[in-house]
């Protein structure tokens, strides 16, 4: 152990955080003792030995520091690795030698490691050398090898995201609007979530609920505000603009309740990894994939064999059309908007797990959900799925040949570049979009 | 595929439901033999994480800190400030900025901008009486002394491109319950006294002043890291207080104007800049980030305005064209990175990865961690940055995963608070 | 009275001036020809950026590098033009919001030698700042800015000029009739596609002029200040003075930016003090920023409700049927 300079760093620290001014006066003249005296500058390091074993310190190693004026100053590592030698302050070069001989036997530097080491001096901090010993026992991954774990992510993160561009795609196909404040519901259900279950309620009930009120709010979202603004006749394009004002209206209140802090659940936030193969993942993730998996295909089941599901695509197809057939659109878009809602409230209360609870949460994945659905095809229910997962997995998988930051560019990318070779998207219908 | 993926998650949902929805992570033994991989936070992110984890997520995580920590009588009186405090970053270092060109521009006998920059130096420079508050070193300026204001945040001896020279970087180290406890602390001078360019000195002549000091505000309350602006903000306010609290300065009670810095998205730095320029404000206390600092520095030293901040850490700073008008309370990230190089090669660690935010602050500390644990004979196994806005973490964490580092310095802000988890999950970090 | 000084201050400002410019733009694309570009941003971003590489990394001189930014812009509306200006409005608006950010993204990730990542490029208006004839503040405002001010508003009274004359020639015509209805225009032969790309790339060579006032301005661009918020902060004060009319984006940005600025002058004697007129457990000076965002999107939602040709226009022109 270093017993003087550990006793010297306790009364440093406990005169540093200790009472206020009184102590800050205390320690100064200790601060600058080292600065504008003759000084002494530490050198120290660990000698740790690393091989397919595991790490072991290495004891009895002997280091010897040549100062700025060639004198020579040696010392040997105590039984947890660590040695310290202290130099007069002189600004200037110093070399750092470990003696190999001094080694015991099957340790040795590691091929490549440096030996002498050479630091500049020019404070009195104190001034460490790295001696890498041992074969080493990092196992590194190849590109290859990653594929695996690229593609498990990126199909989690698009099954969630599916949630909510499934939302946005319903909306979109029954009232024509390009809802720019959907990532809003989905923080929406994220922030629901944190606040109960910080209030005490279990993360599965704050879940529930969550997702109740987000169908709630979609619901009261259409018959309070939405659908007042259809009776005036507001066109689709004045409704996207209005759908901005709303986003920024949103938006901006989530933070000035929550302060632009990030904020985590109190369960679940730090599963365990499990290993299946070349795969990481948690049991929380497999929970999140199921839940996310039972909503898409119940909804999609539901829209193919219930009345209401059957009245929502006739809807969808000539609101006119199917008003004259005896459908009540109001109910039919009602209905819509409060399961889209639920869909996103449930996206951003999983979201919430991997990415934390933000105001921005869902606004930073307003365009990933926007490039899903027209990847998939604007208006289709399995588009916006299959769309979905191809973002999520380009995202995630885009990492591993361009720089990180640039992922969600990556997505945006094969927006544009769909846009370009088949506009209607993978599973859009054929109509006129020009 | 899907029918396999429904009927495994329905097990395990099953299985949950079973043992009582209690926390998942208790459950199974993990299934990786890997060693233990050390992580590093920096002065961004090693906050007193507390009950927003379970308890033992980050036993063992080390972190420096540059600069002071509040004590708990001074916390009280920020919580007195502002009730909703939630952390208390960068606090005591906005308070000293107030109180610190208090004084000097009590040493200046005005209350101009560039009477009160030319003072800066020589009130938190030796030679002088050391004190410690306000009350203390008024008393001694008005006493016809020469001072050296040692402040909550350390000794602060401003250097002459108006960053601290002498300082010390704490180092900390996270219990069970995810607060840290200092471990150690490093001090010293930086480097040797930096010579200022040309544009780094006051120019022109000093406006006769109006007699009252105003101070401006310029602290992020929307954005991205709006959560850093509430404690800085009640700094400033409870050195305000006190200062008027003793009778002023230059015997007038001082003033405040608050401003919003943003995280220009939208800009709105420069047009708050002009709001707290049309106040009249003497000196501008902020930003908290370097980025933004440096879109608008430029238009505030033009006013010819003095601007300090308590948290910007950019080495961009040293030699930015400022008049001399520019001070900092937080050391250029170069001391910091060394510290936190030093710790990791002290605990044995020769393999190291970066996981950086991209920006001016983690580029900057990012770069200087590399090069100082790089000469110190260690090697940088993956560097990667990532882009905080992008909502996950899980490719950057894969990335560092499949270099399998000894430990992990993380240089960021709040988003740590989504990589630790990743961290878990990939079997990088376990606790302890 | 400081307050509504502040606030008219504040409606003449370098912002407003380079706002007016992204408006006027937008109200060449949107407001004429019906376009939904919501990738203005972008046009401005490129602008900026094309001045700042060029004077910056390329050492250009001062108009080479306004032309380069200028180029740019105009390759960046041929870019966005070809693939998406055959598709329906709200698909032109997702493509276009795609491509700013992409290029949001790219500013601020790639080729960081050139870009400077996120911290952008700074430190290149000294040649434009030695040429300022002015020394002494004027109105409050300082001299660096008058400067650029000068400039920005200049640009905005010869671009209105010119919009103003290009809508009374039978292009402009041309333009407004392919926003009411595009049949009837392919109808009488004339391609509808090479005016709607025309205007796509003028309102884009508008707003990269604003680019420019953002980088004058600043002396320094950043990635983060061409976000989508800028886009949509262009597209209120568009719809704030009406779109369509050659004044309203000048109208609109004066009034957003004196309005924005009166709101937090408010806002912040209301939260002032030890007792505040709005009580702390409501609202903290802290966050003035946040509210006053929240009162913007009200704004925008009432506008577009209430009175979509907002202050000059003519409902019959806003009515967007797409």
């Amino acid at each position: 152990m270093r017993f003087r300079p550990a006793l010297c760093l306790v009364l440093l620290v406990v005169a540093f955080f200790g009472a206020g001014s009184v102590a800050v006066a205390a320690t100064s003249p200790a601060v600058t003792a080292g600065v504008d005296g003759p000084g002494v500058v530490k050198v120290t390091g660990k000698l740790v030995n690393r091989d397919d074993t595991g790490s072991a310190p290495v004891a009895g190693g002997t280091v010897t520091v040549t100062d700025a004026s060639g004198a020579k100053h040696s010392a040997t590592s105590l039984a947890d690795g660590s040695f310290s030698v202290e130099v007069p302050f002189k600004v200037g070069t110093i070399s750092i030698e470990l003696d190999e001989t001094s080694l015991p036997d099957g340790v040795a530097l590691r091929e490549g490691g440096r030996n002498p080491i050479t630091r500049a001096v020019s404070s009195t901090l104190p001034l460490t050398v790295t001696f890498v010993l041992g074969k080493g026992d990092r196992q590194t991954l190849s590109w290859v090898d990653q594929v695996p774990q690229s593609l498990f992510n990126g199909l989690y993160f698009g099954l969630i995201i599916s949630l909510g561009a499934l939302g946005l795609s319903l909306i979109f196909g029954t009232t024509g609007l390009t809802n720019f404040a959907h990532g809003e519901m989905v923080t929406f259900g994220a922030l629901v979530t944190y606040a109960l279950n910080v209030m005490g309620a279990d993360i599965w009930l704050a879940g529930l609920l969550a997702a109740g009120l987000a169908a709630a709010f979609g619901f009261a979202q259409d018959r309070f505000f939405w659908r007042p603004i259809r009776r005036r006749g507001t066109s689709v394009l004045a409704m996207m603009i209005i759908s901005i004002g709303v986003q920024f209206i949103l938006r901006n209140t989530y933070q000035f309740f929550t302060g632009g802090r990030t904020e985590t659940y109190r369960q679940y936030t730090t599963p365990e990894g499990h290993r299946l193969g070349p795969i990481t993942f948690s049991i929380r993730d497999l929970v999140c994939m199921a839940i996310a998996l039972v909503l898409v295909v119940g909804v999609t089941v539901a829209l193919r064999r219930t009345r209401l599901g059957r009245a929502t695509r006739a809807v969808a197809n000539n609101a006119a059309l199917a008003a004259t057939a005896g459908i009540n659109v109001d109910r039919v878009i009602a209905a819509v908007w409060s399961v889209g809602a639920l869909l996103a409230g449930t996206c951003g209360l999983l979201l919430g797990f991997s990415q934390a609870v933000k105001f921005d949460l869902g606004a930073l994945q307003l365009l990933v959900m926007f490039a899903a659905i027209t990847v998939g095809g604007l208006g289709s229910v399995w588009g916006a799925v299959i769309g979905s997962l191809l973002v999520g997995t380009l995202i995630e998988m885009s990492t591993l040949v361009i720089p990180s930051e640039l992922k969600v560019a990556a997505a945006l990318f094969l927006l544009i570049g769909v846009l370009l070779v088949r506009p209607r998207g993978l599973l859009g219908r054929a109509e006129r979009i020009g | 595929m899907n029918r396999k993926l429904i009927g495994l998650a329905a097990t395990v949902a099953a299985s949950l439901l079973i043992t009582g929805c209690s926390d998942s992570t208790d459950q199974q033994s993990t299934a990786q033999p890997s060693k233990k991989t050390q992580i590093y936070l920096v002065d961004g992110n090693t906050t007193q994480y507390g009950d927003e984890f379970k308890a033992g997520t980050f036993d063992g995580v080390k972190g420096v800190i540059p600069g002071g920590k509040s004590t708990d009588e001074f916390r009280k009186r920020l919580l007195a400030a502002d009730p909703g405090l939630k952390d208390f970053a960068y606090a005591v270092e906005a308070y000293d900025s107030v109180i610190l060109t208090a004084l000097a521009a009590e040493a200046a006998k005005s209350d101009s901008s560039k009477s009160v920059a030319a003072k800066m130096r020589d009130v938190s420079n030796a030679p002088g009486d050391k004190c410690a508050s306000f009350e203390d070193c008024s008393k001694l300026l008005k006493a016809g002394s020469e001072i050296d204001y040692d402040g909550l945040s350390g000794p602060i001896d401003l250097n002459k491109t108006g960053s601290p020279s002498a300082a010390s970087v704490g180092i900390f180290q996270y219990g069970a319950d995810n607060t840290y406890q200092p471990v150690g602390n490093e001090t010293g001078e930086a480097s040797a006294d930096p010579v200022p360019l040309p544009a780094q000195e006051i120019s022109g002549a000093a406006a006769p002043g109006d007699g009252q000091l105003v101070f401006g505000s310029l602290l992020p309350q929307t954005g991205d890291l709006s959560y850093l602006g509430p404690p800085m903000s009640a700094g400033v306010k409870v050195a305000v207080a006190e200062l008027n609290d003793q009778g002023g300065v230059l015997g007038e009670d001082v003033k405040l104007v608050g401003g919003d810095s943003g995280d220009g998205t939208p800009n709105i730095a420069p047009q708050e800049v002009d709001k707290l320029l049309d106040a009249d404000v003497d000196v501008i206390v902020g930003t908290a980030s370097s980025s933004v600092s440096l879109s608008v520095l430029d238009k505030i030293v033009n006013a010819g305005i003095l601007n300090i901040s308590p948290s910007v850490t950019s080495p961009a700073f040293d030699t930015f064209p400022d008049k001399g008008l520019f001070f900092r309370m937080m050391q250029s990230d170069a001391l910091q990175g060394g510290v936190l190089a030093n710790t990791m090669s002290n605990d044995g660690y020769t393999d190291v990865a970066i996981l950086v935010r991209q920006d001016a602050y983690g580029q900057g500390l990012a770069g200087s961690i590399k090069t100082s644990f790089t000469e110190s004979g260690g090697n940088v196994v993956a560097t990667r940055f990532y882009a905080a806005d992008s909502g996950g973490f899980t490719a950057e964490v894969n990335a560092i995963k499949a270099a399998d580092p000894d430990a992990i310095a993380l240089v960021g802000f709040d988003e740590t608070k989504k990589i630790v988890p990743e961290l878990i999950k990939a079997g990088l970090w376990m606790g302890q | 009275m400081d307050i509504l000084m502040s606030a008219l201050r504040a409606g003449f400002s370098v912002d407003a001036a380079y706002f007016c410019l992204a408006a006027i733009g937008l109200n060449v694309q949107f407001g004429y020809a019906g376009l939904i570009n919501f990738g203005q941003a972008g046009f401005l971003a490129v602008g900026a950026y094309g001045f700042a590489v060029g004077s910056v990394s390329l050492g250009l001189p001062f108009f080479a590098a306004i032309g380069l930014g200028l180029l740019c812009s105009v390759a960046l509306g041929l870019l966005l033009g070809v693939p998406t200006l055959r598709l329906r409005a709200d698909y032109l608006a997702i493509a276009t919001i795609a491509a700013s950010e992409v290029l949001r993204l790219f500013f601020g990730a790639a080729f960081q030698g050139v870009f400077h990542g996120r911290d952008g490029i700074s430190g290149f208006s000294a040649g434009f700042q030695a040429a300022n004839p002015f020394q002494q503040p004027f109105l409050g405002y300082r001299p660096t800015d008058l400067w650029v001010m000068t400039v920005g508003w200049g640009l905005v009274v010869v671009v209105s000029v010119f919009v103003w004359s290009i809508m009374r020639a039978p292009w402009g015509r041309v333009l407004k009739a392919i926003r009411e209805d595009e049949d009837a225009v392919r109808s009488l032969g004339k391609s509808v596609y090479t005016y709607k790309m025309q205007a796509l790339a003028i309102g884009g060579l508008i707003g990269a002029l604003g680019g420019f006032i953002v980088a004058l301005g600043q002396n320094s661009v950043q990635p983060d200040n061409f976000s989508f918020d800028l886009t949509f902060i262009v597209c209120t004060m568009l719809i704030l003075g009406g779109a369509a009319r050659i004044m309203s984006p000048v109208v609109g940005a004066v009034l957003f930016w004196a309005l924005l600025s009166l709101v937090s002058g408010i806002l912040s004697a209301l939260t002032e003090g030890q007792d505040p007129v709005i009580p702390t457990w409501l609202m903290t000076g802290d966050q003035i920023g946040t509210v006053r965002f929240i009162l913007v999107g009200v704004a925008l939602v009432l506008l577009m409700v209430y009175r979509p040709q907002g202050i000059f226009g003519d409902r019959k022109e806003m009515a967007l049927n797409a």
